[in-house]
């Protein structure tokens, strides 16, 4: 096929050539940048800054297209002609706006019957992100963003328009120039590991980390099915369409682009943590006057880890260390590239690197991006173009320790008492964090000393990585087009853990302990795209694109452990007296074929029509292949009726339906190595004894899968006021999610505990609505603000025959993240206080509410709505920009601050303990022999210590209804002020443009949250839950200075 | 154009065919086996038996019954009596979901062909259900582990249970008694407890069944002592004569192989969990050879537990007789017979032949934990008793002692009351609880599951 066209190019390529020449305007000024194209074939060149423009054209050519945006479209014969000037009106209806849809097919935005919205690459900067997720954070309507912490290369999540299935996955197709990347995160873990890998563990990376920012020329979201159905089995969660900074062929020039900028971040919220009781524990009998447990002693550290002891300073004569204080710094991030554009009449190329050095505000932390990168295409004939990109990237760090982790840099270092110094020098270790003998210092003894974990228990990553794809386009008629483009995506990530002898998160501890773990992802995509266009009358016009896709996936992650290490020191695994690994490999296979029908009538209706059969390797041998349609329609109102004020009018309406493919290898039931635990100890694992064992999985196999279907609608509108002066763009969609894959919880006497199967469906609707205008607009000086807003309800509907809940990824032993019937998904599913029929308290007769004997929804942690508020006012050459980012909603299971609550260590619990409490509530009274209570006011005075022990902390009979708080917040996501030097015609020979820029990123946070800045989550961007804080490591604020020069 | 339009569409035929051709072949794990030998599933099926019976079940009777005290975090949770439906789902799905799904693909798959293995899977079978039963009181037996064929099944009579454990313990002896050459496979090294012996397993199977028979003392005094006896008998003719018959779970050397009890005292949760004073009181006044076993010395030098109203963090920690990496622990003992026939004895008014196993088995517990014999001043003071002194208090005091940290110790007490425990008086409930709640996986995914909240409700053997 390929050698075929090939051929048929080849053919053309010795045509004889003339040039033309000529001078576009739109009646006053010059218009720099319009393409002018001969009609029929890829030839084109576009306008310099004068308008003019010189170009090549094939003898027998006899019309030339020209465009620009803003301006109406112009055919002009050529026919014996050798000077062609044009004079382009100004197009008030057709706005002319490109964007990329599915394939990289580039359309009119006005032409597309669903919602789609651009984000562009100088936007995505002025977040200083460096990790591209985590740039559209506030920046489109319907597109959610959730990071897990400040800590350099840490995850970020995206979804558009709410979750739509409970096992595959939720966040949406990441495709990079046409071809497909992989965004996944994983974490490092053995194959023995029995519990959610997500809980604990380092802070790890989506691999969409690795694209550079600066290379994007913009990203363009397809929230919806409508507009991501023509990918098929992965489409379901919507696409994100990357389209990367290229040349562009046509006009003679030569760019050379120059950034630098440098970072400086700090923690920007911690819990408020009290400074005035030392470690111990007395809590118990604690009185509200001071001859309780409260007196002079004498201070031992160990023993506990509560922090119900006596005054600091005043009974031990200790003077409190803020260790939280001490143990973050400043951190740091130097961001360089340089890009360099060389573009001649037929060929483009553009080479361009880019380093990111980082350090993190955790000691030791730190992460690392090189990408090189070379994009090029060249003209080979008036119908044929060839071209390709390669990105090498290597990218990694040092990551810091999580969430519920021995290790864990909040853990240690939250919890440790204020009579306690982590850091002493003067305690005659070789450093802060060592006793005289080296070993560890600690306050208690299973929870590492966090300057340990940072400095000697290191956690690095290595990914090389490299992306890349070839094309060519073929005319060979003028009514016919051809694109063939193979992509390919390959990492590999190394990563090493490494205990130093003496730590205490490994189960053998403190035995030491080294864990190599590589990771390797190939990805292999084709795509053969055929265009036939046909104008059947002046009016109506119409184009069918038919293609294949052929795709291939393939993971491999390898396990090495190796425990108890002899020599103190030497990380090798050949070190470990004790060895362990285990390996997990997925290949997933896709084949499709598919069309993509588009009509139009006149100017002002449009018809688009698509479907994809997609066979893929993931379904049971009994079906292996399904079909995803969808259809769009839109209309151009304004041409039609003419409205005051009104410059342009649309509304448009589409349904499609789009799938997601089951996960590899659930067609059958399979027998594995199991680990058994109780959730306390690491547990009891093969090979044990020297002799393997293997049991049933689990899990039933299930050969009937069927792909999951989101079937949505969504209707809108595109409406244009003042000559465009104020843009209202709104959605309504509503899309339901069926044949849900359902890991079927199944009674373990039944003996298995899942059954995968298609059970579930699930409904999100929601609205978004894009408000763009410009206030004022003078000579000078303009404002323009930018609002999105957008609401998602999700309902789960269906979970299968007798099902009322399933737990989505296994939390603590109090609560979890589910999915039930009637609810939203992922609600915070935990146990609660028994209530009375009007809702108050129960209280026991300890004074303390009662625990209901069931558990149920105690908090939903997705915003009821969220938005971005950007003003952008620009003064001649100085340019004023901040975005206010909003969430409303969205509770937090605050599980630090009830631990601490527990061990007496925020401020709140250190502020109330020398008084009484009583909860409000009903206390019983009395009870009937039918068990029937009776109930009065409560009036049990109950200690500070039992207080927040139980009903503000995580001890005893505690409910993890305390700890779910509102995390909704309002932040000044970023604000900038950055100024453009102007040249004269002399000096912009040498230099273009130059920008010097500063910015701030999260400079103001608004919130009721009691923890760590609320957009945190403990499981990161590898889980399908949010809303959990569990010692997550805190997120960051920071100053950006830059600047940027043209050459 | 029409030829444009038919090659356009004989392409499409080929691509069909090519896009299914592409994703054939590929829907097979090259992870996990889809069937696994005998041998491998045995070993998988001890294993998870061994972290049933010496993981979280073991210290949660061990502190309901005051042998140790949750001191810190959940185990003070567990010991203030706050165990609800989500405490013990682990522990529920390891004895159906890896444990007895298991057994019965052991069974199914060794066939006639292979007795031993049916036969050891029939033991280990009624092990399970036995520790089901005894916590969850009515707990799916007939129904059980058949998958898709029912995700909904009954929950049986705990008398039913009982009459099915007795039934696999029958077909078990039975099926090792055969011949070794009637075997094709024969289990060795996979067998972690007997590496494979036949009568060992035959033995011990007599004894669980004495087990047992006794549990229903409540319901049918006599009738159960009299069958116990005959059980008791049967083990002794099958050669249960001495420690060196007992079943022990093994454990290694390496972190995925430690005792439990180890692993989680010392190594993961150390500090959670002290001895608890009522068993160091007692074994205080007996001057008790096994104390420097049984604990650590507390922060005054002495073996002294925590109370378990008051948690006390300077108490004794859980010593090396259960808390050392490797150290085997105990599933059926000859001391266990021994206590067993002395119960049994007693009920059956043999005062002097309850007197003799009551010695005999002080003596054997004493040389089990500590390695060496009892001291003639211990055994003359504690195994030394007479028809007319023996009493069943004596009986269970010594029993409740030397069965430290295993289930069944928890069992004996809630049939005897002995020894005499007071209610943690900081409990969430008044009393010390007598089963544990219907786990949440079942309320939620079983529709025949009931539903048993309350701690103090007693299963059909309690009552």
């Amino acid at each position: 096929m390929i050698f075929m066209t090939w051929m048929i190019a080849m053919s053309t390529i010795l045509a004889q050539n003339r040039n033309i020449t000529g001078r576009v305007t739109d009646g006053k000024e010059p218009v720099i940048g319009a393409s002018i194209q001969v009609k029929g074939t890829t030839i084109g060149t576009v306008s310099d800054e004068n308008g003019r423009y010189n170009l090549s054209v094939p003898n027998d050519a006899s019309t030339i297209i020209i465009k620009a945006i803003g301006l109406k479209t112009q055919e002009l014969s050529i026919v014996g002609l050798s000077e062609i000037n044009a004079k382009l009106e100004v197009d008030n209806v057709n706005l002319g706006e490109m964007v990329v849809t599915a394939f990289g097919i580039e359309r009119e935005r006005k032409t597309l019957g669903y919602s789609q919205q651009k984000v562009s690459g100088d936007e995505l900067r002025k977040s200083g992100e460096q990790n591209m997720i985590q740039g559209l954070a506030g920046k489109a309507a319907g597109v959610y963003v959730q990071g897990s912490g400040g800590t350099p290369g840490s995850s970020s999540k995206v979804l558009l328009r709410g979750n739509v299935t409970f096992t595959g996955n939720n966040q949406p197709l990441i495709v990079v120039d046409g071809v497909p990347i992989d965004n996944n995160t994983t974490q490092s873990v053995a194959g023995d590991y029995p519990f959610n890998a997500n809980l604990q563990g380092v802070n790890a990376s989506n691999r969409g980390v690795d694209i550079n920012p600066d290379d994007i020329e913009s990203m363009n979201v397809l929230k919806g099915p409508a507009a991501a159905a023509l990918y098929g089995v992965r489409a379901g969660a919507g696409a994100i369409i990357i389209t990367t900074k290229k040349g562009k062929r046509g006009t003679k020039s030569f760019g050379v682009d120059f950034s630098s900028s440098l970072e400086i971040s700090q923690v920007n919220k911690l819990p408020e943590r009290q400074m005035k009781y030392s470690q111990g524990t007395g809590g118990g009998v604690l009185k509200a006057d001071k001859s309780g447990s409260i007196g002079p002693g004498k201070y031992v550290p160990g023993g506990t880890s509560q922090n119900w002891g006596n005054l600091t300073k005043d009974s031990l004569g200790i003077t409190p260390t803020d260790n939280a204080k001490d143990f973050f710094q400043t951190g740091y991030a130097y961001n360089n590239n340089i890009s360099i554009t060389n573009n001649t009449e037929n060929a483009s190329m553009r080479i361009s690197i880019g380093r990111l050095d980082q350090t993190g505000v955790v000691p030791n932390t730190k992460f690392e991006r090189t990408s090189a990168r070379i994009t090029m295409d060249s003209r080979l004939s008036k119908k044929v173009v060839m071209g390709g990109t390669v990105n090498l990237i290597n990218s990694g760090g040092t990551r810091s320790q999580n969430g519920s982790n021995l290790s864990g840099i909040m853990l240690g270092l939250m919890r440790s008492p204020n009579s306690y110094k982590l850091n002493d020098p003067s305690a005659g270790g070789p450093n802060g964090y060592t006793n005289p003998d080296g070993t560890q210092r600690q306050y208690f003894f299973i929870y590492d000393n966090p300057y340990w974990t940072a400095n000697e228990n290191p956690f690095k990553d290595n990914v090389n990585r490299a992306l890349g794809n070839i094309y060519f386009t073929v005319d060979p008629i003028e009514w016919m087009s051809l694109t063939y483009r193979l992509g390919t995506d390959m990492y590999t990530d190394q990563r090493k853990q490494i205990f130093a002898i003496g730590s205490w998160a490994p189960d053998n501890a403190p035995g030491g302990e080294i864990d190599e773990n590589i990771i390797r992802y190939k990805e292999y995509y084709s795509d053969l795209l055929v265009t036939f266009r046909k104008d059947f009358t002046k009016d109506i016009k119409t184009s069918l694109l038919l293609g294949n896709n052929l795709n291939s996936r393939y993971d491999q992650d390898l396990y090495s452990r190796g425990r108890d290490l002899s020599a103190p020191g030497n990380y090798n695994l050949n070190n470990a007296s004790n060895l362990y690994s285990s390996e997990a490999n997925s290949t997933i296979r896709t084949g499709a074929l598919f069309f993509d029908f588009n009509a139009s009538y006149k100017n002002y209706l449009f018809l688009g029509v698509s479907g994809r059969n997609e066979w893929a390797s993931t379904f049971g041998t009994a079906k292996n292949n399904f079909f995803y349609p969808s259809g769009n329609v839109s209309l151009v109102f304004s041409e039609l009726v003419s409205i005051p004020k009104m410059s342009f009018g649309k509304v448009r309406f589409a349904l499609a339906q789009a799938g997601i493919s089951p996960i590899a290898y659930r067609t059958n039931t399979y027998f594995t190595r199991s680990t058994y635990t109780d959730g306390f100890t690491g547990g009891l694992s093969f090979p044990y004894i020297n002799q393997n064992g293997y049991g049933y999985s689990g899990r039933i196999g299930n050969p009937n899968l069927q792909p999951e279907k989101n079937t949505g609608m969504e209707f809108g509108t595109d409406l244009r006021f003042f000559d465009n002066r104020l843009n209202v763009d709104f959605t309504y969609y509503s899309q339901k999610s069926t044949n849900l894959l359902v890991d079927r919880p199944v009674a373990p006497s039944a003996g298995y505990s899942l059954y995968y199967t298609n059970a579930g469906s699930m409904v999100n609707k929601g609205i978004e609505l894009i408000l763009g205008g410009t206030p004022v607009k003078m000579t000078d000086f303009s404002w323009d603000v930018s609002l999105n807003y957008s609401r998602n309800r999700n309902e789960v509907l269906e979970l299968g025959p007798g099902i009322k809940e399933i737990s989505l990824e296994e939390g603590f032993s109090s609560m979890g993240a589910y999915a039930i019937k009637g609810l939203p998904y992922g609600v915070l599913y935990g146990t609660r206080w028994d209530r009375t029929a009007n809702g108050d308290f129960i209280i026991g007769a300890n004074g303390l509410p009662r625990l209901a004997s069931e558990r149920g929804q105690i908090g939903n942690p997705y915003p009821r709505w969220y938005g971005g508020l950007r003003n952008t006012f620009n003064y001649k050459n100085l340019s004023f920009t901040f975005l206010f980012d909003m969430r409303v909603g969205g509770d937090i299971w605050n599980g630090t601050w009830a631990r601490l609550n527990q061990i007496g260590v925020t401020e709140e619990s250190a502020a109330g303990r020398e008084k009484f409490y009583i909860i409000p509530g009903q206390k019983v009274i009395s009870t009937a022999p039918d068990g029937t209570e009776t109930y009065g006011p409560n009036d049990i005075k109950i200690a500070a210590y039992n207080y927040f022990r139980t009903y503000k902390g995580d001890g005893g009979n505690y409910a993890a209804e305390n700890a779910i708080q509102d995390g909704g917040w309002v932040r000044l996501r970023d604000i900038g002020l950055s100024y453009n030097f102007k040249f004269n015609k002399k000096a912009s020979r040498v230099i273009k443009g130059l920008q010097l820029g500063v910015t701030g990123r999260n400079l103001l946070l608004f919130t009721k949250y009691t923890g760590v800045d609320p957009e945190t989550s403990l499981t990161g961007a590898g889980s399908n839950i949010g809303g959990w804080d569990y010692f997550n490591n805190p997120g960051t604020k920071s100053y950006t200075f830059s600047l940027k020069a043209n050459f | 154009m029409k030829r444009i339009i038919y090659s356009t569409l004989a392409l499409t035929m080929i691509l069909f065919a090519g896009c299914k051709k592409f994703v054939d072949g590929y829907d097979k794990s090259p992870n996990d086996p889809i069937s696994v030998t005998p041998a491998l599933l045995l070993s998988n099926c001890e294993v998870a038996y061994f972290a049933t019976a010496n993981g979280q079940l073991s210290r949660q009777a061990s502190m309901m019954i005051q042998q140790n005290v949750g001191v810190d975090f959940q185990s003070r949770d567990v010991n203030d009596y706050s165990i609800e439906e989500g405490t013990n789902v682990n522990e529920w799905t390891v004895i159906y979901a890896n444990g007895l799904v298991n057994l019965k693909k052991l069974h199914a798959q060794s066939g006639t062909a292979n007795p031993y293995y049916q036969g050891i899977s029939r033991i280990l079978t009624a092990m399970y259900l036995g520790v089901a039963t005894d916590f969850w009181g009515d707990v799916p037996s007939r129904e059980a582990v058949n998958g898709l064929v029912n995700l909904n099944p009954n929950y049986d009579a705990q008398k039913t249970v009982i009459e099915d454990i007795q039934t696999y313990l029958d077909e078990g002896i039975t099926l090792l008694s055969m011949p070794e050459a009637s075997n094709v496979l024969l289990p060795g090294t996979d067998d972690y407890i007997y590496q494979g012996d036949a009568a060992s397993w035959i033995a011990a199977a007599h004894v669980i069944k004495a087990r047992y028979y006794n549990r229903l003392s409540k319901r049918d005094a006599g009738g159960s002592a009299t069958s116990a006896l005959t059980a008791l008998s049967a083990a002794n003719t099958a050669g249960f004569t001495s420690n060196a018959n007992n079943m022990n779970a093994t454990f290694g050397d390496k972190s995925n192989e430690y005792n439990q009890w180890y692993a989680f005292t010392v190594v993961e949760r150390a500090g959670y969990i002290k001895t608890g004073l009522p068993m160091t009181t007692l074994m205080n006044s007996w001057n008790d050879p096994r104390l420097p076993f049984y604990c650590a010395k507390d922060t005054g030098g002495l073996y002294s537990g925590s109370a378990p109203e008051e948690p006390n963090l300077d108490a004794s920690e859980v010593g090396p007789y259960l808390a050392t990496q490797n150290a085997p622990f105990p599933l059926v003992t000859f001391a266990e017979a021994k206590f067993i026939e002395a119960e049994v004895k007693l009920r059956s008014s043999d005062p002097g032949g309850a007197a003799n196993a009551h010695n005999d088995a002080v003596i054997a517990s004493v040389l089990a934990v500590t390695g060496a014999a009892a001291s003639p001043a211990f055994v003359a003071a504690q195994a030394s008793e007479t028809s007319a002194s023996i009493t069943l208090e004596k009986i269970m005091n010594q029993k409740y002692v030397a069965l430290y940290g295993q289930i069944e110790a928890y069992a004996d007490w809630r049939r005897t009351n002995f020894p005499t425990l007071t209610p943690n008086s900081n409990g969430n409930i008044t009393e010390i609880p007598r089963r544990l709640p219907t786990v949440i996986d079942e309320r939620l995914y079983n529709t025949n599951a009931p539903s048993h909240k309350d701690l103090k409700e007693r299963v059909w053997w309690d009552q």
